[in-house]
């Protein structure tokens, strides 16, 4: 009598399924590079899949079934991320990207254990890419981790390429900095052997 | 000093370094690039710089791989999900199954000649109803001071904060972000729900008060969301509706067809004083 609608839903079984063996990794590792932390990153994506799941119904056949689950991922991290009381920078506000970063000597510990200077610059680095503001972070990691197209990532955010291009090169320059600043530090070495 | 023109083929070049790095230029773009950067020391090192950064993400991902659990509790997650929604499905149709059965027996009862005017009742009911669970469902999910995610309709599109014109156009409906106190507009999202309805959600934050990190306020055409049981004040001789979702206090008015929702932690009192000159 219902079978219609529980067609529907052994399909959204289906589907969402071969989604998690498509993109779940690329996800993760997108998510991790933001909130720094495993446990966190596994949360997120599994609330990502389970939006999708609710929402499969309004799902258009044909639509780019990566760019819909970034998307609700993306808003997932930003809400986490409001939470855990990370202020949100404006989106008008683009001057300056490196000072708006905390120093990476303040920063929270994260998973990444250091212990030379190329750790210690991967750490720093991991804390540049957590700490950079929404529209930095999503274009990079569109990039660096999913893999996208400039094309790709301009569709999937609603902005021109051209500024894809500027944020990447701006976002690359300020890590750049965060990592050198890492490794020329003197002081550094020390405060990371004291953990 | 380099002449201009060698800055200016600087210039180029490093607005294409990270093009070329990325794989977006055509071959012969890149091997004019790479003619250019073993001439110019300056140029190698900018592209040093993102060879560092691109080469520094991969080691991170390289070193943090994924839980090799991953898929097996997803899988799992998504099977739990699934054994809720088809439990949810069939208490709706059994609630479907025993309306249309009341219905039937209404009418068998004589009271055919009341139809017109009690269907429309239910049916305004049903519909002010349905307004007041959709808004229950998105404040759960999206509210920015709820833990929630259980909305079952709606997919929340980011769109970032845009000018309320260019929103009116993305929306459908205006789109009104009117002053609200001390908190000043911060972010606005595009909600789009299931069934069809769009809705906008603005997030007003204040530099000054600390006890709420945000207050939302969502706008969506006259009745598509309501409060449930809801109390009206009048002000300036407009209907103000207030009401809570959860713990949270919620305040409605309408203005050029336009409902705004604002949902807040704070008090009744502090929403109603920060929404009221906006009346």
């Amino acid at each position: 009598m219902f079978a219609f609608g529980q067609k529907k839903k052994d399909t959204a079984d289906s589907v969402l399924n071969d989604w998690v063996k498509q993109y779940s990794r690329e996800l993760y590792q997108f998510a991790l590079l933001r909130v720094n932390k495993r446990e966190d990153a596994e949360d997120l994506v599994q609330v990502t899949f389970i939006k999708a799941y609710r929402a499969y119904a309004g799902f258009r056949s044909g639509s780019n079934p990566r760019a819909w689950l970034y998307t609700i991922l993306a808003n997932s991290i930003k809400d986490h991320l409001r939470r855990s009381g990370m202020s949100e920078i404006s989106l008008e506000d683009e001057s300056d990207l490196l000072s708006q970063l905390p120093d990476p000597a303040n920063s929270p510990e994260t998973a990444l254990i250091e212990k030379d200077e190329q750790e210690r610059q991967s750490q720093a680095l991991a804390r540049g890419i957590a700490n950079l503001p929404e529209q930095f972070a999503a274009p990079l990691l569109l990039r660096e981790v999913n893999d996208l197209s400039y094309k790709e990532i301009a569709d999937l955010l609603s902005i021109p390429i051209g500024t894809v291009m500027s944020r990447l090169s701006r976002a690359r320059n300020a890590l750049f900095e965060i990592m050198n600043k890492e490794s020329s530090d003197p002081t550094r070495e020390k405060a990371g052997g004291e953990k | 000093m380099k002449n201009s023109s060698q800055g200016e083929t600087c210039r180029n070049c490093r607005e294409l370094i990270g093009a070329a790095l990325d794989n977006e230029l055509s071959s012969g773009e890149t091997a004019e690039l790479m003619g250019h950067l073993d001439s110019c020391p300056h140029c190698r090192e900018e592209w040093d710089k993102f060879l560092a950064v691109k080469a520094g993400i991969k080691n991170i991902l390289e070193k943090e791989p994924v839980p090799a659990h991953l898929e097996k509790n997803l899988s799992a997650a998504l099977a739990k999900e699934s054994g809720r929604s088809k439990r949810r499905q069939s208490i709706t149709m059994a609630m479907a199954a025993i309306l249309v059965a009341l219905t039937g027996l209404a009418f068998l009862n004589g009271k055919s000649l009341t139809e017109k005017s009690n269907s429309s009742k239910i049916s305004s009911n049903a519909k002010e109803q349905a307004a007041a669970q959709r808004l229950a469902e998105i404040v759960d999910a999206t509210s920015h001071n709820t833990d929630n995610t259980n909305c079952q309709d709606c997919l929340v599109n980011f769109v970032g904060r845009k000018a309320g014109d260019e929103m009116t156009k993305l929306a459908g409906f205006a789109v009104l972000d009117s002053k609200l106190g001390s908190f000043e507009l911060s972010g606005s999202d595009l909600v789009q729900v299931k069934d069809g309805n769009k809705l906008v959600r603005l997030c007003y934050t204040s530099k000054t008060d600390k006890r709420v990190n945000c207050i939302d306020v969502y706008q969506a055409p006259s009745g598509t969301i309501t409060i449930a049981q809801a109390t009206e004040i009048e002000i300036n001789g407009k209907k103000l509706r207030q009401g809570k979702i959860g713990r949270q206090a919620v305040v409605q008015y309408t203005a050029a067809g336009t409902d705004l929702t604002f949902v807040s932690p704070l008090s009744q009192e502090e929403l109603t004083a920060l929404v009221k000159p906006n009346v």
